[in-house]
Parts: C-alpha cells; sequence; structure tokens
C-alpha cells in the first residue's frame, strides 16, 4: 500500500535524518486505581489488532515508499514495578526519556512501543511512543479511549464491544480520491491566493534552522481563575478559548518580532470525511492562519480575525502543509511558511480504567522546526496546561522560558482587560521587566549646575592663563591668549547684532582662527552654525536661507556664496580697537549653543537647535567619566559640520587641556593622523569605526600608544575592529559612544574590552538621560525584543529650525518620564541586553550612514526625480564587496520619452549634494523589480557592473599569478577574476591598492609600491613584473604610457603636464567607459638618458609619431591638464596639418603659450612645485628635494617610488618645459575644445581661457570645477571632469 | 519588518482620523497616536485628524 501525502512528507523528513528520534510522539496516562498488568496486555493486544494503519512497517519500494501491514506483531511492552525506588515517578521519566531518544527503524517495525509502571500501590503509568508517521494526536485520542472501553470490559469479564475503528485502506483510497478531485484543486487555489505575495513569517529566534533530534520543553500553568476568565471573554466575543488563545500569541509575537503581520502555524486535524475520523493514523496537517496585528485594533477585532481565518482554514484543510510551501516556491529557498505553531489540543480524554479516574501527559508531539506552543485544557479543572517546546538551534532554555513566562503574563492581563480596548494598551513585557528596562536601567539622575558651554572655559582661563589651549601645526596659544582674541572677535560680534538666540554661521576651514571664532560667537552669546567650505554652494546658499544667520563669518569673502547675510571677512577685519574682557551677555542655559544640519529625508536639510543646557550636560558627564586633565592633548580632526566636534572643540579648554587643531583635510589621512598624535602627544582622539579600521591598519598607528582614550562614534564598530585595535593598540582604552546631533552628540557610552565577543553594545545612558526601546505601540519591550530607540533627559535639541512639524513628529510627548516632558524618536533599532545596555541593530527606516556620515536616502532620491528625464529614483547602499560599502543610484525613464544619463545626473548632484551624497554609480533601469505585493523589490536591483571577466580569461599559470589572482579577487571582493583583468578597471581605488600592495608584500615577500600597479595592472603583469624583478618604473617611463590598451572604443591619447609624467591620468580608468582605451604620452628623457626636445613643435611631431604607433589615422581624442593641454592642442594642430580629423580637445584647466610669456621661467625650486602639483598636492613648506620625497612618501604617492635618477630627470624637463611654452607659437585648431576650469582662487589671476579663442576656431565649452589647479586630477574632481567626459566620449562614440 | 505604518507615520491612505496635537506648559507641541492614552502633561490641541491634517495645523497653527 501506498502512503498518503501526510505520511510522505513524514518519511521523506526521517529519510533526511534515519537516525534521528525527532518524530517520535508520546504519551503518558496516569492511572489511579488498580492495574492487572496481563489484562491491560490483553487488552493493548486487543486494540493493536483492531489498529491496522499502526501495524505497519514502511519500505522503500521501487515505486517510491510503501507500507505493509504486520498482522501479528510481538507486543513491544515493558512492565515494570518501581515502588521500591527512592522516586517511582523520576525513575519512571528517566526510563521514558531514554526510550523517546530511541529512534524507530522504519523498515523492520514495529513503529510503537509501550511500557506499564507501577510507582505505586493504587497507581500506574501507561507510556506509549508511536512514529509520527502512522499515528497523530487525534489517533492517539481514539486508541486511549479503545484501550479504556477494552480494559473496562475485560475487567468486568464481559466481551469488549465491536471495534469502531476504520481501516488504514480506507484512508488511503480516501486521500487518493481528494488529490484527485476538485475539492483538492479549489483549496490549492485558495491557498495560492491567500500567500500569492510569500509573506515572511517572523518567528521568536529571527533566524531559522533544521529541526533538532530533539527539543527542549517548558511548562506553565494559567491559574484556574485566568483559565475561567479566558473562557467568559472568549464566549462573549462569540469565540472559543482556543481562538482567543491564538490572538493573545499573534499578539505577542507580532510585537516581539516588531513584525505587523504574522503567519501562525495552526496543527488541524484534518480529517473531513466520516472515515478519516473513525481511523486512529496519520492525518493532520499544520495550516497557516495570516493575521494583522496593528495597535490600534481591539483583541475584540484580533479575535474576530482569529475566527474567521480560522473557519476558512479548516473549510480547506485537507490540502497539505508541504504542497503550499512547494507551491509557493518556499523550498528550494528553505524559508518557512510559517513561524510559531500553536497547537491547541482540546481533547479531554477523562477516560478511566475499570473506574480508575486518569491523567493524560503529553511527552512529545513530534519534530518541532521553531517553537511550538502546545496547549492541554485537561478535564481536571487545573487551568490550561501550556507547554513551550523549542528547537534547541534556536532557542535556549532559558530564552524559552522567558518567552512563555510573558505568554503567560500577557494572557493574565488579556483575561482581566476589556476586549474592546486598543491591543495598544498591551505590553508584552512583564510587570518586572517594565521596572528593569523604564527605570532601572535609566537611573541616570545627576544634580549639574545650570552653566552654558561657554562659561566654564571663560573660568578655566582665569585659573591657568598661561597654560597651552591651542595648538595648530607650529602655531599655538595660551589660554589668555585665544581668550583675548575671542573676546576681540565677540566683541565685533556683539556690535553687528550677535546676541543670545541670534545664530552667527562660520564658514572657516580648520585653524586656530576657527576655534577662535567659534568662541567669539559663544561668547557673544549667540548659538554658531557651522558651514563646511567644501560643501557646494547652493547648499550653503540653502542653509543661509533657512536658518538666517544675523551675520556669516569667514576666513575670506570669497569662502560664502553671496546671500544677503552680513559678512565678517577675518583677513579683513581688524579687532584690535576692542576690548580683551568677557563681554556681558545675558545668556542662559536654555539659549541656544550651535545649530547643526543633518540630512533630511523629504529632500531638504535641516537645522537642529541644540541648548546650552543639553551640550554643558554632556561635556559635564564626559569629564566626570574620563577625567581629562592638564597635560591631555585632545585632536581636533572632526569637521565643524559634524557634532562630534563639538566635544573635540569644547571638552579640553573647559578643564585646562590643550587642543591639537589637525590639518584640513588631515582627518582623512591615516599616516598624517599618527604622525601628528606621536608628535603632538596627543592623548584624545575619535574615530568613525571606518576610520578607526583604516587608520589601524597604517603601520605607524602602532606607534600611538600615548593614548589615553580613543573614541567611537557614527557608526555601528564592528568587534573585529575592536580586536584589531587591541592588537594594535595595546592597553589603549577604546569607547563605543552612540547619539544622534538631535541628542547632543552621545547619548551612551560602552567601554569595548578587547577580548569580549558578539556585537559592540553601544552601552548605557549618560547622566539625565533615558532611553527607551519601544515597540509599534509604544509599549517598552524587554531585554533582547528588538524595538525602535527613543531618547528622553537633559540632551534633548530644543527643536528642528523652523519645522515645526518635523520637530512634533520626532520630538514627542513621553509617557514613561515626568509629566509633560518629550522623548525624541531616533528611528534606531535597538534592544537591550539583561545587563542594561543598549545593542544597535540598524535603521527602521531609510537613513543610512555611510562612513560615518548621515545621510537621508530620501533626499538624494528627491534630487535625482528633480531631473525631467527621471520617473523615479531609489538609492541604496550596496556592499557587493565585503568592507567596501557604496552609493549606487537606481532611476527609470520618466514619460517625456528623454532617456536619464547616468553621468549627467552625477553632475547634477555633485552641483547639489555634499561629494559623500553622490552615488558612485547610477543605473538606468526600464523598471523597478517589484515583490509580488507591489512594493520596490531592493533586493532584485542589479549590482553596478565592477565584474571580473572570470572564466573567460586566460587561466594563471605558475605560482605568482595564480597568488595575484587570488589576492586581487579577495582585494576587490568580485567571486572571480581572470588574469588580464586590470585592477583600476574593476573599482580599484586607491584604499583598496594600498590593501593590495601591503597583502602582495606579505603574502609574496615582494616589494612594491602602489606605482608599480599603474604600470602592471592585472595579474598577469604584475607576476611578469615581479619575475623579471624589475627596478621599478621601467616601462611606466616610455613615451608612450597605456593605461589601458584594450577596449573597442576610440583610444584617448592624454598629454603630460609639467613633470613629463603621465600617471595622473589613471583616475580615468574606472570612470570612463571600460571599453575606452587610454594612452599617456609622457616625456621622452624619463629614463634619465638623451637629450630634452628643443622646441614644443619638436615634442609634439615626436608624440604624433608615438600615438600613430597605435592608432595610424583619425579620428583622434586627446586630452590635457596644466602643459600637457598646450601639448595637445599642438598635437591637434599637427595631426589636422597632416589631413587626420581630431574629434576631441580636451583642455584641463590649460592656457596658451601667450598667456605665460611674460611669466619668469622656473628655477629648480619651482619646479619641485611642479612635481608636487603633478601628485596633487600643493606646496607646503617643502624646501628641499628630500623634502618633496619625505613628502610623497608620507602621502602614499606612487611617484614616491622613483629612482633618483628619474626625479632629477623630472626637475629637468619641469624646466625645459617651462621654458619651451613660453617660446610657443599656437596655430588654429579647427573645431570645438571642451575647458575644464579649475576655479578656485588662484595667485595667477591673469589667466584666462578667453585667451585660446584666436587657436580654437569653434566654440570652447567650459566647466567649473571648484577646486585649485593641482587638485583637479583627485579623485572627487575628477568625478565630475569625467561626468561630463564621458557624456561627450558617449555622444562621438553613438555620431 | 513592520510593514504597516509607525506610530508617528501616516496610514496607508491617509483618510481616517489617526493622530492628535498636543501641547505642554512649555508650549511645545508634540504628534501624537490616537491609539494611546495622552500622557500626562499634555494636553489635546487639534484632531482627532488624518496625519495630513495634523501636520498643516503644526506648520500653520491659528494666530
Amino acid at each position: 500500500m501506498r502512503l498518503t501525502a501526510a505520511q510522505s512528507g513524514m518519511w521523506f523528513a526521517q529519510a533526511l535524518d534515519p537516525g534521528s528520534p525527532a518524530q517520535n510522539t508520546a504519551e503518558c496516562l496516569e492511572i489511579h486505581g488498580p492495574v492487572d498488568p496481563s489484562l491491560f496486555a490483553r487488552t493493548l493486544r486487543q486494540v493493536v489488532s483492531e489498529a491496522d494503519a499502526l501495524r505497519v512497517r514502511i519500505i522503500e519500494g521501487a515505486d517510491g515508499p510503501q507500507q505493509l501491514e504486520v498482522v501479528e506483531p510481538t507486543l513491544p511492552l515493558k512492565v515494570r514495578d518501581l515502588r521500591a525506588a527512592s522516586d517511582p515517578d523520576a525513575e519512571a521519566r528517566a526510563w521514558m526519556r531514554e526510550d523517546l531518544a530511541t529512534p524507530f527503524d522504519l523498515a523492520a517495525g514495529p513503529l510503537f512501543a509501550h511500557a506499564l509502571f507501577r510507582v505505586g500501590d493504587e497507581r500506574w503509568l501507561w507510556y506509549q511512543r508511536v512514529h509520527h508517521i502512522v499515528m497523530d494526536g487525534f489517533g492517539y485520542s481514539l486508541l486511549a479511549r479503545r484501550t479504556a472501553e477494552v480494559y473496562t470490559a475485560l475487567a468486568a469479564g464481559e466481551e469488549p464491544g465491536e471495534s469502531p475503528f476504520g481501516r488504514l485502506a480506507d484512508l488511503v483510497a480516501e486521500d487518493t480520491a481528494y488529490r484527485a478531485s476538485e475539492t483538492y484543486e479549489t483549496d490549492r487555489r485558495f491557498w495560492d491566493g491567500a500567500f500569492a505575495d510569500r509573506p515572511d513569517a517572523p518567528n521568536l529566534a529571527g533566524r531559522t534552522a533544521l529541526p533538532s533530534r530533539t527539543f527542549h520543553r517548558r511548562s506553565a500553568r494559567l491559574s484556574p481563575e485566568a483559565t475561567a476568565r479566558l473562557r467568559e471573554s472568549a464566549s462573549s466575543m462569540r469565540a472559543t478559548w482556543p481562538e482567543v488563545l491564538v490572538a493573545a500569541q499573534a499578539l505577542y509575537v507580532s510585537r516581539a518580532t516588531g513584525s505587523a503581520e504574522v503567519v501562525l502555524g495552526l496543527p488541524m486535524m484534518g480529517r473531513m470525511g466520516s472515515v478519516a475520523l473513525r481511523v486512529p493514523g496519520m492525518v493532520m496537517n499544520v495550516l497557516p492562519l495570516r493575521l494583522t496585528v496593528t495597535p490600534q485594533a481591539t483583541f475584540a477585532e484580533l479575535t474576530r480575525q482569529v475566527v474567521l481565518g480560522i473557519r476558512a482554514a479548516r473549510r480547506h484543510q485537507r490540502y497539505r502543509y508541504e504542497d503550499i510551501r512547494r507551491d509557493l516556491g518556499l523550498l528550494g529557498e528553505g524559508r518557512s511558511l510559517v513561524g510559531p505553531l500553536v497547537n491547541v489540543m482540546p481533547f479531554d480524554y477523562g477516560l478511566t480504567f475499570a473506574g480508575a479516574r486518569t491523567e493524560a501527559h503529553n511527552l512529545s508531539a513530534g519534530p518541532v522546526d521553531d517553537l511550538t506552543v502546545n496547549v492541554y485544557d485537561r478535564a481536571d479543572g487545573s487551568g490550561l496546561r501550556i507547554d513551550y517546546d523549542g528547537n534547541p538551534a534556536l532557542y535556549e532554555p532559558d530564552e524559552l522560558g522567558a518567552h512563555q513566562a510573558r505568554f503567560m503574563e500577557l494572557l493574565e492581563r488579556i483575561a482581566e482587560t476589556e476586549p474592546h480596548t486598543p491591543l495598544a494598551e498591551h505590553t508584552i513585557a512583564r510587570h518586572a521587566e517594565l521596572t528593569l528596562v523604564v527605570d532601572e536601567f535609566n537611573a541616570t539622575a545627576h544634580p549639574v549646575p545650570p552653566t552654558t558651554l561657554i562659561g566654564p572655559i571663560e573660568g578655566q582661563t582665569v585659573r591657568t592663563p598661561d597654560a597651552t589651549a591651542l595648538v595648530f601645526g607650529d602655531q599655538d596659544l595660551t589660554y589668555a591668549e585665544l581668550n583675548a582674541r575671542a573676546n576681540r572677535l565677540a566683541h565685533h560680534l556683539v556690535e553687528i547684532g550677535v546676541h543670545p538666540g541670534a545664530l552667527a554661521a562660520v564658514a572657516v576651514p580648520r585653524s586656530l582662527d576657527l576655534v577662535i571664532t567659534l568662541l567669539a560667537v559663544l561668547k557673544a552669546g549667540g548659538a554658531y552654525l557651522p558651514l563646511d567650505p567644501d560643501y557646494p554652494a547652493d547648499r550653503l546658499a540653502y542653509m543661509l536661507q533657512d536658518a538666517g544667520p544675523a551675520c556669516v563669518i569667514a576666513d575670506r569673502a570669497d569662502r560664502v556664496p553671496a546671500s544677503g547675510v552680513p559678512l565678517v571677512a577675518l583677513d579683513s577685519l581688524d579687532t584690535t580697537p576692542y576690548g580683551t574682557y568677557d563681554p556681558p551677555r545675558a545668556l542662559t542655559p536654555h539659549h541656544p549653543a550651535y545649530v547643526i544640519y543633518t540630512s533630511g529625508s523629504t529632500g531638504r536639510p535641516k537645522g537642529v537647535v541644540v541648548p546650552h543646557a543639553a551640550i554643558d550636560n554632556r561635556l559635564r558627564w564626559m569629564q566626570a567619566e574620563y577625567e581629562l586633565a592638564p597635560g591631555d592633548r585632545v585632536l581636533q580632526k572632526t569637521p565643524s559640520g559634524f557634532d562630534v566636534s563639538v566635544w573635540e572643540f569644547f571638552w579640553a579648554l573647559r578643564v585646562g587641556a590643550t587642543l591639537v587643531v589637525a590639518e584640513p583635510g588631515g582627518h582623512k589621512d591615516p599616516a598624517y593622523l599618527a604622525r601628528v598624535i606621536r608628535e603632538q602627544d596627543v592623548t584624545v582622539c575619535h574615530f568613525v569605526p571606518s576610520m578607526l579600521q583604516v587608520f589601524l591598519s597604517e603601520p605607524a598607528a602602532a606607534g600611538c600608544k600615548g593614548l589615553r582614550h580613543v573614541f567611537c562614534s557614527g557608526e555601528a564598530l564592528p568587534r573585529e575592529t575592536v580586536r584589531e585595535f587591541g592588537r594594535v593598540l595595546d592597553g589603549v582604552p577604546l569607547h563605543n559612544l552612540y547619539g544622534p546631533t538631535e541628542a547632543a552628540v552621545d547619548v551612551t557610552y560602552h567601554p569595548c574590552a578587547t577580548d569580549a565577543t558578539g556585537p559592540v553594545p553601544i552601552g548605557k545612558p549618560v547622566w539625565n538621560t533615558r532611553l527607551y526601546v519601544l515597540d509599534a505601540a509604544l509599549q517598552p519591550c524587554p531585554p533582547g525584543v528588538q524595538g525602535e530607540l527613543y531618547l528622553a533627559g537633559t540632551q534633548l535639541a530644543a527643536e528642528y529650525l523652523g519645522r515645526p512639524e518635523l520637530t512634533a513628529a520626532r520630538f514627542v510627548a513621553d509617557p514613561y518620564g515626568p509629566p509633560g516632558t518629550r522623548m525624541y524618536r531616533t528611528g534606531d533599532l535597538a534592544r537591550w541586553t539583561e545587563h542594561g545596555e543598549i545593542e544597535y541593530l540598524g535603521r527602521t527606516d531609510h537613513q543610512v550612514k555611510l562612513r560615518g556620515l548621515r545621510i537621508e536616502l530620501g533626499e538624494i532620491e528627491a534630487e535625482l526625480a528633480a531631473d525631467a528625464a527621471v520617473g523615479a529614483a531609489s538609492v541604496l547602499v550596496r556592499e557587493d564587496r565585503p568592507g567596501d560599502q557604496r552609493l549606487v543610484g537606481y532611476v527609470t525613464p520618466s514619460d517625456t520619452g528623454s532617456v536619464p544619463d547616468p553621468e549627467e545626473l552625477r553632475a547634477r548632484l555633485a552641483g547639489t549634494l555634499p561629494d559623500y551624497m553622490v552615488p558612485g554609480a547610477i543605473l538606468v533601469l526600464d523598471d523597478f523589480p517589484l515583490s509580488p505585493n507591489g512594493k520596490l523589490d531592493r533586493r532584485a536591483l542589479p549590482a553596478p557592473s565592477f565584474e571580473g571577466s572570470g572564466d573567460g580569461g586566460r587561466v594563471p599559470s605558475g605560482h605568482r599569478e595564480e597568488t595575484l589572482t587570488r589576492l586581487f579577487a579577495e582585494i576587490l571582493g568580485v567571486p572571480q577574476l581572470g588574469v588580464d583583468d586590470a585592477f583600476f578597471d574593476l573599482g580599484g581605488t586607491s584604499l583598496l591598492a594600498a590593501r593590495l600592495v601591503s597583502r602582495v608584500r606579505d603574502t609574496l615577500g615582494a616589494e612594491l609600491t602602489i606605482g608599480t600597479l599603474f604600470q602592471a595592472q592585472t595579474p598577469a603583469a604584475l607576476a611578469a613584473h615581479l619575475d623579471a624583478d624589475h627596478s621599478e618604473a621601467d616601462h611606466a617611463l616610455d613615451v608612450l604610457l597605456p593605461l589601458r590598451a584594450g577596449g573597442d572604443r576610440t583610444p584617448l591619447f592624454a598629454f603630460h603636464p609639467a613633470g613629463g609624467m603621465s600617471w595622473c591620468y589613471s583616475g580615468l580608468l574606472s570612470r570612463l567607459d571600460p571599453g575606452q582605451p587610454v594612452y599617456g604620452l609622457q616625456a621622452r628623457g624619463l629614463h634619465g638618458e638623451g637629450e630634452l626636445p628643443s622646441t614644443m613643435e619638436e615634442m609634439a611631431a615626436e608624440y604624433v609619431e608615438a600615438l600613430r604607433a597605435v592608432r595610424p589615422h583619425g579620428p583622434y581624442r586627446l586630452l590635457g591638464w596644466s602643459v600637457g593641454g598646450v601639448l595637445a592642442h599642438t598635437v591637434a594642430v599637427l595631426l589636422q596639418e597632416a589631413g587626420e580629423e581630431v574629434e576631441l580637445l580636451a583642455l584641463l584647466d590649460a592656457y596658451p603659450s601667450d598667456q605665460w610669456r611674460d611669466a619668469a621661467v622656473p628655477e629648480e625650486a619651482d619646479a619641485l612645485g611642479a612635481l608636487l602639483r603633478m601628485a596633487g598636492y600643493d606646496r607646503t613648506d617643502e624646501l628641499t628635494r628630500e623634502d618633496v620625497l619625505a613628502t610623497l612618501q608620507r602621502e602614499g604617492s606612487a611617484l614616491a617610488g622613483l629612482p633618483d635618477r628619474t626625479l632629477t630627470a623630472v626637475l629637468d624637463i619641469v624646466v625645459n618645459n617651462a621654458r619651451l611654452m613660453r617660446e610657443h607659437d599656437h596655430r588654429p585648431f579647427e573645431g570645438d575644445a571642451l575647458f575644464f576650469t579649475a576655479a578656485a582662487p588662484r595667485a595667477e589671476d591673469w589667466l584666462t581661457r578667453e585667451a585660446w579663442a584666436p587657436y580654437v576656431s569653434g566654440s570652447i565649452s567650459n566647466h567649473d570645477v571648484d577646486c585649485l589647479h593641482p587638485e583637479l586630477t583627485q579623485p572627487r574632481r575628477l568625478d565630475e571632469v569625467c561626468a561630463v567626459l564621458a557624456a561627450r566620449l558617449k555622444e562621438l562614440d553613438h555620431a | 519588518m513592520t510593514t504597516t505604518p509607525g506610530p508617528f507615520d501616516p496610514a496607508v491612505d491617509d483618510t481616517e482620523p489617526t493622530h492628535l496635537v498636543l501641547e505642554n506648559a512649555l508650549g511645545e507641541y508634540s504628534l501624537w497616536p490616537l491609539f494611546r492614552r495622552v500622557p500626562e502633561g499634555w494636553h489635546t490641541v487639534y484632531g482627532p485628524q488624518t496625519y495630513g491634517r495634523c501636520v498643516a495645523r503644526l506648520q500653520d497653527p491659528p494666530a
């Protein structure tokens, strides 16, 4: 006989793990009275003989599993008298436990076992274990009832009545008929329709696992009173008590998982026909019950949903659970269809054995995938028994017990509560847990004096006037000097209208003046508004217009866009007429201290107004916790627009310590930071975790042992970073801090133990601060349960400037604090640990943190959607290679018919958003992928293609190629890579290049500089390079430098700047189409041999010859930066004169010879500057060649690895080029030119692109890039240049 | 995660009254979901109304 569908599922489950006892079910019936063991054995033999469904063994035949009837099985019955044992019941239970762990052999049979224990003179235990494949819960009840009936009859000397059982064959026939019936089709359609959108099935563990061989069980009883009230409540809602229990479980699961949608599993009898109702066999089914639990719905409404849901499910209950999963395609994905099971067993046996009463105890109800809540209503009036069975792979016994205890308390409260109140009134936390998370964990009250941010700094100045307050490079100021300078400026500010309650914008790069200016604003009583000079003009203009400050203070007038706000330019302000005394002011702790703008979800950044009391509390707590002292030196490196900078700026100055101000831009440079920390004896500094990671991989970081405290905040701190910190800076304390701008920098703190495991908590609340983790109903979550983090207390910001609706939606009434107070809704997901610390778990919305910077994706999406060509836009952070997070934008075309151009969009965003908010890639899609319920399916959005050629390329030959291929793939995070795939084509960045070089060094012991990677970009090339043991930079110094030789487009030829080298153009590779070949043209003498050219024409002619070697005829595409532009133009003219077509002439901040003619020819000292510029740096104080080399090495420049003779040659080339350029006469080029202006103000203010007009017959289309000349080939500027350049190249490709 | 709106989000269609506008003694305002009792120290100045109307009222309070 074949198996029924129900049995087949079990057979497959057992086949997966044949030795598993998980499918054993067992029950123990306690009999209070005398039992005759031989009569009992006779009874069992009769019942077994009547139940043919029980008497089978199952073999695997040619057509699948078959069940064979065993006609006369030996009865497996053990009888023991345990009365002599010290604890007979315990002895019996131990035996049962052991027996329960014994698997059945399906092929051998029998698939059941019995035991009878005498545990008292008048008390017996009847134990039976049955494989689930032949029996279900209802079947058990049929067997037990018949056994009691037969025994009672036999004991009375009567013949038992006729067997009531149906036959197994009937069950199989009924199953076959069902699967061929129309009902089957109807049922299938019903379940298909109900679950077409494949909803998530949240469970309490938050993950899934295969069933284990055993399970944990926790048992509890609901009091008889509560049980009675639940029954009454159920009938008042026209429901049954099991339905009320299901509703309560749905409420619990919804709150504990933070999901409004839950899917519970309901074991159902599955017996529709009269046949099945009479067969003790395996028929039961588990069906999904889908419920929506909202805070505003009442318990009665939820119960109604359950009643209707069960009613519908019951009509289609014969359709198998396994079949629904298969139909929905969940099997292949290993996804579950349901969360916890609620198994209500209302079978009230109430059996008697010859008059002796009995109690039934379930021992195992079968395998536990996740969590099964078994509910028994036994007849003894003792209240509901509720067993929590958990899969040990998912739940520790204690966790299981905690969930159960909360559920029991929830049931008690539901029983007491009027069913028509909203579910929001219910919490899932136990009473004791509420006290813990609301009060005990938040016992942070600490008296602080009513002071301001500035007052204690002025107090400190009086105490230690001669102590060093401020260090910047080789400049320093004492407290008295700093105070005097700040006071002078403050008096001026007072005069022009800065007063308590007023704002003053500050646009000053990091310097002594920045600190002086911030103090001056505060001294005048005003609140400062930092403006990052690196932001696009549009954004600065928006902030000025939105905030309406009394004035804007800048180091020089052109730092900020004209706005109508009065400007104070420090470089033209004389403050000497003003007094050096502290200005009087009516400042209170409630006045604002600063306003910092953060990203806004609706597309507009918003100003957070932080009062003095808030930041004063934060600094007082910090001082009490970490005890900064005179002699300590705090590093100020965070840009003033981010609020971490607030404690950096002011903490030291309040306590007599010294503030060390890092150079502008220095915060991104690990080598520089390590040097400053060492040389300036810095004892305290802060890192965003991702920057800490970069810092720790800098070899010099290990030398920073003088640090006393390192603080981390801004994004999740990975445990691995903490461990790495312990390895590199053993013994230096590391602290993890957390807080939004809206709560005065930080509200939690956690000292990191470098040997701890698991996620790094963000810690406990600081002084006068309360943290709440609340669920969707604003009810507190117990420890371990995830919810949204809310903050309350002294540190809350006052408001969002001019945005009352936003303020009222984020700073909301606090139901748990003192009357009338507010709490701030962070949008962060978090949970409490048992020890009163918070763990950060992510975001509830689309706000992301990228390298510590807070970004509302909505703001970027709004900006993308504002483009007429864009229909819809979505932005996300992808991590397609580990540790490399990138913003990626997705857009669909609008109805206008024009197709969005990714490069134009990026250029557009770069004009309005800060650099870090511009996606690295924008993909145009025809449509967004949607999930079945019509929502954007983010997981289905394609990754931008930074893929290796994989198996398409040549396989590695030799040890070095193989190792290098592996290292490339590892660093770039691509699964596969060919030996001919180029590093920079695949998205390699300078940071990744540094990592690669260090990995190659460690793995192959080969000395390598980043410069080598430019000339040998593929594993094959690099291997060849290492094999040949080349002296560095050989071919990289040839006249024609193939930056990217492959590709089917017309090649782009890029001409060297003054120094003669074209390495600076490698940044073009990853920013232009991968099919775009790029060649650099370099000066002839870089190898240090031969004569230098004597005219520009001679040089150009040589380059024409070189480029014709790769491209004999036009059209040609030419580009040049600086002197390279002059060369490109000259080459273009030569080519045209030879009858060739030149389709692109791109000039990067290059000016014709005429403009230079009267300028002095540079000497070697100037040549050094040119060398630095070629590497992208402005010259500061480097006087000698050694200085320049040191700078290049420190900055990790590729040029640092050049041999001496090359450097000498470069200096000669610079001088020679400067001379040739001055002597050159341009002839006209026929066509248009594409021009990029480095638009920041420069010393050579006479330079103008208009001077090209006589030499370019067509138009000159200009693009301003907001940077200095040397910065033009730095990555972020190249992004802008290439946005335009790539678009132009694409047009040419299509022309 | 949660597929339905949070306590301070608009309902999907925002046609039903779901929120209140509360005020405390300091003159601070708070949006508040109808499903929870008004916390101590706060009183209702507007609503129950749709989320959109509550926001409009906050942006443009009566003189």
